[in-house]
């Protein structure tokens, strides 16, 4: 039995291993130590499970008595973690003495003794210890006790020290956000101001020069110049005129009935030269053929989410889009589906991030303004994979109730 | 007689083609490059219908038809904007007709013949 000396030696040997150690890992092989010396509460082995927020275990380690090296499960360390993962305990449970002898069953412990590992009233993990032979003796075990708590505080240190770097992280991420956000608004500002100006100009010099055509001599070559300057300017202004449209103010928009039969017909004549391989299908129910909401929005948003179809589907034979409209009580359901095999299930959640883009040449503007407009529309958008398909937007919007079917 | 339009735009180009376009049209027309000297003018003109414009420097389209509106309510005024999105402005509603700006002056001769024909 270790005297006074030996213990206090001990206590600060063991708090400077916690205090260095470099990972998460040897912090856990380190808390399993004094469980395990044959000086101390000498178990045949031991081990610690830990809990994150979501009360799932994400991390196990164990250790065996120096001189009785039983295996455990016949697996290294990284083996037993996955074991405890694959161990479906609730960090809940841990209250419940039954099911802590569950999980020392499972871990095939013959007599275990308990630990919880906590902080304030939060429980972080678990320790378990087998076959504890010095538990009898009050000093062992108001030691041990002392050594679960230091563990405990440890446990909560290196947690909040993870939760820091995440926050920090966060906000800066944020921040970096925030800037390009405000360089994108200004940047349409200043375009916005651009295109006025050349439109307002062109406005004139259009005109003018209508007037001009009929003082040439109308000769071939005039009547040739003349053509191609007036197809160019045509081109420039219409030009303008559509950038216009797209980058329009959108709290602006008046909500009015219209016809979506018209407006999907506007989106796929829009897009449908991207690809012309591609097979729209189309089904709009009577009762949706007329929807409530800002037509060009909608009309945005369709074209958005087939232009994103069409260029998933590439270069993929046999492509096809199908856009179904129904309208149930007061929802409109618009879901636009696609064979392109599906989102990357890892970019899934991201896809409505403004500057979300997977795509080479994409901005990532596209479905966030899709999600934008949704939302100002007090409507929902969903997208999930169809195995062996694609994927599949679904919209939802609320319509307002009328008494006549369709308005 | 000939009717008398009042043609505001900062724009040079603009109020010639407007004035040549509406002088085709069998109007009189006298254009003027901002507010400052268009107000001025009015009082002395009376002209039978003013076409505005809103963006232009020194005061802005919106005062003018303000101002137009105090001195005579009764002459009719069209704004006459590249930017759609002031149909929204709350100085608009007291104008008698909104244009968008174009090259194509259909739209704009329309209107005034259906508002001169209405007096």
């Amino acid at each position: 039995m270790a005297d006074n000396k030996d213990t206090l030696e001990f206590i600060y040997k063991f708090g400077e291993t916690l205090y260095k150690a470099k990972s998460r890992d040897e912090f856990f092989y380190a808390s399993i130590v004094p469980f395990v010396l044959n000086e101390y509460l000498c178990c045949s082995k031991a081990a610690i499970l830990l809990y994150n927020e979501d009360n799932q275990i994400i991390k196990g380690a164990f250790g065996l008595e120096k001189t009785n090296a039983e295996s455990l499960s016949g697996c290294s360390n990284s083996g037993f973690n996955k074991i405890v993962q694959d161990f479906q305990m609730s960090c809940g449970d841990i209250i419940s003495l039954g099911e802590c002898s569950k999980a020392a069953d499972y871990l095939k412990f013959d007599k275990p003794i308990f630990f919880r590992l906590q902080f304030r009233e939060k429980i972080t993990g678990l320790i378990i210890a087998d076959k504890c032979r010095n538990y009898s003796d009050s000093d062992k075990k108001r030691l041990t006790l002392f050594i679960v708590n230091t563990i405990s505080l440890s446990i909560e240190n290196i947690n909040n020290d993870e939760n820091i770097i995440e926050l920090k992280k966060e906000l800066f991420e944020e921040k970096q956000y925030n800037i390009q956000k405000n360089n994108i608004y200004n940047l349409g500002k200043t375009s916005a101001m651009i295109i006025h100006e050349v439109k307002n100009s062109l406005i004139g010099i259009i005109g003018i020069f209508n007037k001009l055509r009929r003082y040439t001599d109308n000769s071939d070559k005039s009547n040739k110049y003349s053509n191609i300057i007036s197809k160019e300017l045509d081109r420039i202004y219409n030009f303008l005129l559509d950038i216009n449209k797209y980058s329009k103010s959108r709290s602006i928009a008046e909500k009015s009935l219209f016809n979506l039969s018209d407006t999907v017909k506007n989106s796929v004549d829009m897009v449908r030269n991207l690809n012309e391989t591609i097979t729209f299908k189309i089904n709009i129910t009577d009762n949706a053929e007329y929807a409530y909401g800002e037509s060009s929005q909608i009309e945005q948003v369709i074209t958005n989410l087939l232009k994103n179809s069409i260029e998933a589907i590439d270069n993929k034979q046999n492509g096809v889009i199908i856009l179904n409209a129904e309208k149930n009580n007061s929802y409109l359901t618009i879901t636009i589906e696609d064979n392109a095999g599906g989102i990357n299930e890892k970019h899934i959640k991201d896809i409505f991030k403004p500057f979300y883009t997977t795509k080479n040449y994409g901005t990532g503007l596209g479905l966030s303004i899709v999600s934008e407009i949704i939302n100002e529309h007090n409507g929902t958008i969903n997208v999930e994979n169809i195995k062996g398909k694609g994927a599949k937007f679904s919209i939802k919007l609320p319509m307002p109730v009328s008494k006549n079917n369709g308005g | 007689m000939a009717k008398k339009v009042m043609v505001v735009d900062d724009e040079e180009a603009i109020r010639l083609l407007y004035s040549e376009e509406l002088e085709d049209e069998g109007y009189e027309v006298s254009a003027y490059p901002d507010g400052e000297s268009a107000l001025e003018a009015f009082k002395a003109e009376k002209p039978d219908l003013v076409v505005l414009d809103i963006t232009m420097p020194g005061i802005s389209g919106l005062e003018v038809i303000g101002k137009m509106k105090e001195m005579s309510p009764d002459t009719p005024i069209i704004m006459s904007t590249a930017y759609s999105h002031y149909k929204q402005d709350f100085y608009t509603w007291i104008a008698d007709a909104y244009i968008v700006k174009s090259p194509d002056l259909t739209t704009l001769k329309d209107k005034i013949k259906e508002i001169l024909q209405k007096e």
